[in-house]
Parts: C-alpha cells; structure tokens; sequence
C-alpha cells in the first residue's frame, strides 16, 4: 500500500506544489482586495465551487486514467488487495488535495496572526477543515463516478449539498455529517474498487448506501420532472398560475399592488369599516415587513458566514470585530494598528485581558449598522465617542427576536416570536434613549406560519395585512387585515380564508407524496442541524400534519408499486436473495426515486444481464 | 499435474459482438506456448478473462487452479504479465518503479532481474517517460521475470520494437525459459518470433480456438500444392481443407489442412495435369489459416 501511495504521491508532486503556489497567489490578491478574513459571498462561493469541484474533476480523472484497460490490469494485477491499492491512490490523492488547501489558508492565517492585530480565532483555523472535508467529499464522488459502473454514481454529490447548504448549529452538528458523509463515500468507494470494473455493487448494505443519497438527489430531479408534464404545458397554453394569477387563490395577492391587496383581502368581510379601510390605503405608505426566522450567528460557526465583518464608526478609521474565543467585541485604529480596547456586556474595557466572564456575551451578538449589536434576546447600542454600550431595546421575558431589525423609512421593525414590535426611526437613532416601539401587535397565527406582512400606514396607526398558504393550519391558505392603532389596540378587520388553491394538491405536495420518507428523513436531518431555520420541518410536524387525502393513496400506491415493481426488476436480473430483499425494502420505502436507483444501478442490456 | 490455464466453455459477449465463443483450452505447466490470431480474434480478452479484470458472459477460466472471477492476491503474486503498450509509470525512474515493484514480491530475483536487464541499455536514472519502447519493454521484461512466476502472460510484447529491441527482448526471454521453469503465454503476430521461442502454438480466430499443437504438427496440417489445371480451379467450396490459393502464370498454388497425398489424386480427378507437394514454413501456414475466412478479392481469376 505504501508503494502505491508513493508512486502515486510522486505522481502529483509538481501538481500539487503548482496549486499551492496557485492558491497562495490568489489569496494574496484578494487580501489585497478586502479584509482577507471577510471575503464577500460571492468569492467565497468562487472558492467554493475551485475546492470540490476541482477535487471532484481531480478523483474522477485520477481514477479514469488508471481505469484505461493497460493501465488497469497494471495496477491491479499485483500481490496486493485491491482494498489496500484503493487505500493507496486514494490517500495520494487526498494528501494532495489537503496540501493544496491547509498549507496556503495556515500561511495567510498564521501571517494575519502574527503580523497585524486583526482578530484572528481558532474557528479561522478551523475553517480550512472544513473546506478540506467538502473538497474531499467532491474528490470521493469524483473518484466513485470513475470506479462504479452506476449511470447515477455522480448523483451522490447532492451530499455535498447536505453537509454544505445548512448552518449548523453546533460544531458537533457542522462536522459530524461531514464525516459520516465521507466514511460512507469512501466505503463505496472500496467495494467499487475491484478487478472488473464493469460489475455493480451486490453487497445490500453497500446498495443501501449508495441508492438512499442517490434516491434523495432523484426526488429532486423528480420534482423538476413536473416542468414537463405540468408547468411548462400550462405555460404554453397560458394558463399557468405564474402568468395568469387565480382569481380566489391567497397568491393571487402577489399579482396585486398597493391598496388593491388591502382590498383583496377585505374581500367578502362582513365588517361595516372594510370600505373605508380599502379607501384609506389607497391613501397610505406602504411596507413590508419579513418574519423568516434568521439563524443568529452561533459561537465558533465558520466566519463564512459572519453577516457583518466589523463595526467601523463613521468618521473614525477604527475597526471592532467580534472575537469568538473571547466573546468580545476588539477594537483596532487601521492607523498605526492601534489597539482601541475591548467591548463587553457591560461596556467597554482597556484591553481584553482585563476582561472578566461577566464581561463576555453570552451568545455571539450580530452586527447591524454601525452601531447596534443584536442578540436574540437584547439589541445593545455602542455609543464609540463616549466608549458607552446600552441596552436599546430587550424583548419581555419569554419572547425573542426571530431576525434582524428591519428598517423602514416610517419605522424599524423587530419581529418576535409573539409579536411585531414598530419603532420610531429617530428614536432608534437616538444615542441616548432606549427604544420603546409605538406598536406592539400580537402575531394572530404563529409566527412560523405567516408568509408575509404588508403595512400601510394610516392617520391613526397602520394596517397589516397578514397572509399564508397555511395561515389557518396546514393546506389552509387565509389573510388577516388588521388595525394597529396609534396608543395601542389593536382590532381585526377581517380574515379571509382561500378556498381555492395555485396548483393541485399532487404538484403542491409532490415530494411527499412521490417519497414521503425521503421528504421525512430530509427535514429530520434539516431541523435537527439548523433548528432554527423555519424552511425545515421537524418530523412531528410533518405528522401532525393533514394532507388531501388523495396524497396519502397515491403515495401509499406508489411505494406498494416501486416494492413491486423492484422485485420483479431482481428477479429479471437474476439477484441474489439477499440483493431481491434490500431493492424491494427500498421500493417499499423510499418508493419511486427506488425504482429509478434501481435503473441506475444495474445494467441496460440484455448481454450484460446474463454476465 | 495442475494446469496453469483451463478455460471451459469460455463466452465472452460486448453488446452484439461475440468476443469468445465456447472457448475451451487446457495449458499445461512449462514451456512456451503463442497464441497467434488476428486482429478481434479475442486474445487480449481472453488475457482480461483470465486475469480477472473483465468477467465472463458464461464458461469458467481458472488460473493457476484458481477460479478467474475471485483471483487472491496469492495468486497474482504468480502470475506475471506485459502488455504491448508495457504500461509503467511514466513519472517514476527506473531505478524508483524497480524498488517500488520489488517490494511486492517476495521471490523478486535481482539476479535475473539484472542479467535481464542486461540486454538492453536501460539507464537506472532515467524516467520511464524519457525511455525509448525497447527500453521500456526490456525493463518491464526484466521486472517481470524477476518476480519468479509461475505463469507469464506477454500480450504482444515486441509490437512496436525495432529488430535490435526484439532481438534483445527474444533472447532474454529464452534464457529465463531455460532457467526458470516459467510457463510462458506468448502472443505475438510475429511468426519468426514463435517459430523461434514457441514449444505450442495456439491459433485462435474469431473468438475460437482453431488449432493447440506444437508448431511442427501445425505445419504437418498444411499442406502446400502446386499444379497446372488448364480448366481453372475447381470451386473453392468443393475443395477439401481449402485455406487458399493462388493462380501464378498459369499454375495453382493452393494450401489445404489436413490432407494426405491422397489430394493430389483429388486434383488430378479434377483436371490437373501436373501436380507437386512443396513444403511450407510455419508462417505461410498461420497466415493461410488465418485468413481462410477473412473476405478477399478472389486471387483465382
């Protein structure tokens, strides 16, 4: 095995020293562009999709220039397992990759460190983990795309989707999948790795494996199938709802403008105000404010995804960054790298080393502005001139903010889990005062389940227009206009449920009902890791919810006919016991994504069946 | 005594071609046995078969007494092999890819690795990739028979190599042949070759197995007919044992299988007027048996 490595290693020796070289070149350019440790979106996506894939192009053409036919039967030919000549190329090839990575991110970190007083913490260390990981995944599924004679073998990258795209809320969660996501790949990997490369996987743990990553990328490629047969066709004909709004449908509010929605949704009310209301509006100011509930920056999460790099005071050339070793903010002048002090919980401090544990935050705040510093529990204001931090608003207790400060040009808003909270702009400007809201309106439905609020803002208060496809319960799509009045009180104008729907139940619950496992097991695995993030559904939810009942029969009959369906495809290839078993469970549960993996898994022709 | 290969009802299928059909061959331990064929007759297949890297349609293929679809790494380690491209990393040095070759056999002999490599002018420190093919197959020789196998398997081995390269190469093969006791699957397209090294000849064509002697018993097979038949030749398909012929000013020159002299009464029944047996050598034999079935402009007319 570790003559293979080296033989291997010394392969892509000057390869790798060239993309080092490479990538320590483009770091030093671009810290020259921005703050090095605050690379903008859109190159941290860049550097992203050079990492995996460029490692996944770097294990799919490793592998496919050993697998020419000479080459083959050199490599495998030989006194060795051909586990231990995986284990080999393999490890050549990720050595390579992590070299590429740790050696130019540890240069520039290290350099950072040592040489400027910018805040540098362990989780800037540890970044390049998981780059490495994400790189090694793409590498494996490169190298598995070579190996396994399955069509689908590169449908298992929707992994990478799965240990990339959430924002874990815990180390443990953030690697964790990583690993386990790797030891999968790289055991498929192994048992893909033998002599003939032209006979598929047979072992049934290993076609578990590989069809429930590839049957979870397939629901989605399934989902978009519905363009063909239902979207596109309604386009053409130009009775797609996209184009032609229904009339009925709570969406139909989208195609509207201005007081018109207000007006769609008094629709039908029976309260002798809803005219005067509709009128009013026609008149108002209009807002918007969000509730998507936004995932608070975590202690240690991947600077990545740090949404403010610093808090740089207007006028000043000084920097705070926020230090999550230290849970402090750390002030710096960029002239002369002046050290400025640090800020704690309860103000400010001469240096972080007089810091105490009172002084550190609890939770890491999140920067807004220049000055605020946000926590889902308080929003601290940092007045820099006079090196004083307050409290500008804290929630009651029991409640918390589910997102950022929303600023509008009438009012900034803080939505809670129980209410929304309107302030007055020039009293949350104010250096001084706490911010007191002049409206606090009790959300009608909980918040997770409102899509939207439109505001319009009156002579005496402002109207809100809630709306949702599942306002009034799951399926249940409804409105609710409301009268926040100036003083308090608030009064329903009215609430419109929709009984018309955008699409039919089959397109709106297609994941569900073309796999409802995979769609259970996808929002486990989501709202386990990000719990935060209301676009995932835990699994009691999902069963507490009431589909139309024809989803549960045609799901029910789907997965009875993939079970079916499987068996008679193993018999068909004359599979063994144990192979018939594992494909009809699989049918049987993950339904028909099962039926397509099965396809993909196996030969076409009728020559290669008898092999 | 164990066999080194034993094939029995071999089929081989790529999409509608039929690569080997029912291919049966049994080779004892010891000595060098060719398999010639042309090009598509399904040797290199039958070399993937045996060596486990492709797996059979139907039919069993043993090696070494060990079934072909589960080769251990016991086995392999006895089994020595060289492609006609002799496949070796290009970015490694001679000296480098002989250790790293060494360390998997244990029976590596240096001694005949070195007397090998003796016929050819291989720089140690040179990398593969700047080695001229001889030299590249003369290394890839010398590794092979240093690993003291049991079974040599060489897939064209001198195809591409200039005289003094395959003169080098033939003579290290011989002389391993005389003092290991290797049994040697050699294929090659160069008749003088076998005719030199080979003990057993095996002709394959069309995924079959067509002949399995020794090349004398090959040649006393064909047999080489010259007569002067003014009436032409009579229909080739009437012609028994017919491989081919040729008209030559007026004379048919005509090769046959398995015939005695009694052709030669065949031929003067058909007209011919003077009728002569001429020996043949082994190429002419090969390449008449060769290209039996292969279509080509009629040389009667």
């Amino acid at each position: 095995m570790l003559q293979i490595f080296k033989s291997e290693f010394l392969r892509y020796r000057t390869w790798t020293l060239l993309a080092m070289v490479a990538v320590l070149a483009a770091y030093a350019f671009l810290a020259k562009l921005f703050p090095f440790l605050s690379a903008p979106p859109e190159m941290t996506a860049i550097s992203y999709i050079v990492a995996v894939g460029g490692s996944l192009a770097f294990g799919l053409v490793q592998m496919l220039l050993h697998r020419r036919a000479n080459h083959w039967t050199y490599l495998v030919h030989r006194p060795l397992e051909p586990k231990q000549i995986y284990f080999g190329l393999s490890l050549a090839g990720m050595l390579s990759i992590a070299l590429v990575l740790v050696i130019p991110w540890l240069i520039m970190v290290v350099g950072i460190d040592a040489f400027t007083v910018t805040v540098v913490d362990t989780r800037h260390y540890s970044y390049v983990l998981f780059m490495v990981f994400c790189a090694l995944t793409g590498y494996l599924v490169g190298s598995l795309t070579a190996l396994n004679p399955s069509k689908g073998s590169i449908l298992l990258a929707i992994l990478l989707l799965i240990i990339m795209n959430p924002r874990p809320s815990n180390d443990f969660a953030q690697f964790a999948p990583m690993l386990v996501v790797l030891a999968v790949l790289y055991a498929l990997n192994i048992v893909s790795f033998k002599p003939d490369l032209s006979t598929h996987v047979r072992k049934p743990w290993a076609i578990a494996l590989m069809a429930l990553p590839m049957c979870y990328a397939l629901t989605y490629g399934l989902a978009m199938s519905t363009l063909i047969y239902y979207h596109i066709p309604r386009f053409i004909m130009g009775t797609h709802p996209d184009n032609n709004p229904i009339n009925g449908t709570v969406e139909f509010i989208w195609s509207l403008k201005g007081a018109d929605r207000v007006a769609y949704a008094l629709e039908g009310s029976d309260n002798g105000n809803a005219d005067f209301y509709a009128k009013q509006a026609e008149l108002a100011e209009e807002g918007w404010i969000s509730t998507s509930a936004w995932t608070y920056p975590r202690r240690g999460q991947l600077h990545t995804q740090d949404a403010q790099y610093a808090l740089t005071p207007k006028g000043t050339s000084d920097v705070w960054q926020f230090s999550h070793d230290q849970m402090l903010m750390i002030g710096h002048s960029r002239i002369g790298q002046k050290p400025l002090g640090a800020i704690g919980m309860q103000g400010f401090i001469d240096s972080a080393d007089d810091a105490t544990d009172a002084d550190r935050f609890n939770t890491v705040p999140t920067m807004v502005g220049e000055k605020f510093l946000a926590t889902p529990e308080v929003i601290y204001q940092v007045n820099f001139a006079e090196r004083r931090l307050d409290i500008k608003h804290a929630p009651e207790a029991g409640e918390h903010y589910i997102g950022r400060p929303q600023m509008g040009e009438n009012y900034v808003a803080l939505v809670t889990n129980k209410h929304v909270l309107m302030f007055d702009p020039h009293q949350v400007a104010d250096e001084y005062e706490a911010a007191v809201p002049e409206y606090v309106i009790e959300h009608p439905v909980p918040v997770s389940i409102i899509a939207s609020i439109d505001t319009y803002r009156l002579v005496d208060g402002y109207l809100l227009t809630y709306y949702g496809p599942n306002f009034f319960g799951f399926d249940q799509p409804g409105s609710m206009v409301m009268h926040a009045k100036l003083g308090g009180g608030v009064e329903v104008i009215n609430a419109r449920h929709y009984r018309e729907q955008r699409h039919p139940a089959w397109v709106r619950h297609f994941m569900e009902k073309i796999s409802p496992a995979l769609h259970v097991m996808d929002n486990a695995y989501l709202s386990s890791v990000e719990p935060t993030n209301a676009d995932y559904t835990s699994p009691s939810e999902l069963l507490a919810r009431e589909y139309p009942k024809p989803i549960y029969w045609m799901a029910g009959l789907l997965m009875l006919v993939s079970a079916a369906v499987n068996f008679l495809l193993s018999r068909r290839h004359g599979l063994s016991r144990a192979e018939t078993v594992t494909w009809t469970l699989l049918g049987a549960c993950l339904s028909v994504p099962a039926v397509v993996a099965f396809l993909l898994m196996h030969p076409w022709r009728r020559e290669a069946l008898d092999t | 005594m164990q066999n080194c290969i034993e094939t029995n009802d071999l089929t081989k299928r790529f999409g509608k071609k039929l690569a080997l059909k029912d291919f049966t061959l049994t080779i004892e331990q010891g000595g060098i046995h060719a398999i010639v064929g042309s090009n598509g007759a399904g040797k290199s297949t039958l070399f993937r078969l045996l060596l486990g890297v492709s797996t059979p349609t139907s039919g069993t293929a043993r090696l070494l007494g060990a079934d072909c679809r589960t080769l251990q790494p016991e086995i392999r380690g006895r089994v020595g092999y060289v492609n006609e491209e002799h496949t070796l990393p290009l970015w490694m040095k001679a000296k480098e890819i002989t250790a790293h070759q060494r360390a998997f056999y244990p029976k590596w002999n240096q001694k005949t690795f070195e007397s090998v490599i003796g016929y050819f002018d291989v720089d140690q420190n040179q990398k593969v990739a700047g080695l001229s093919r001889g030299e590249r197959a003369g290394l890839n020789l010398s590794m092979a028979l240093a690993q003291s196998p049991d079974l040599l398997i060489l897939d064209e081995p001198t195809l591409g190599l200039d005289v003094v390269a395959r003169q080098s190469f033939l003579e290290a093969l011989m002389f391993t042949e005389t003092e290991a006791n290797t049994t040697i699957i050699y294929c090659s397209h160069q008749m003088e070759e076998i005719e030199r090294v080979a003990d057993r000849l095996i002709i394959m064509e069309r995924g079959e197995l067509k002949n399995n002697s020794s090349p004398d018993d090959f040649v006393e097979r064909v047999s080489y007919w010259v007569a002067e038949i003014p009436s032409g030749l009579p229909d080739k398909g009437k012609i028994p044992g017919y491989l081919n012929a040729r008209d030559i000013e007026g004379q048919c020159h005509i090769l046959v299988a398995d015939q005695g002299n009694d052709f030669g009464d065949f031929l003067k029944k058909n007209g011919a007027t003077a009728v002569a047996r001429n020996p043949v050598n082994l190429e002419r034999a090969v390449n008449a048996f060769l290209t039996k079935n292969h279509s080509a402009p009629d040389s009667r007319a």
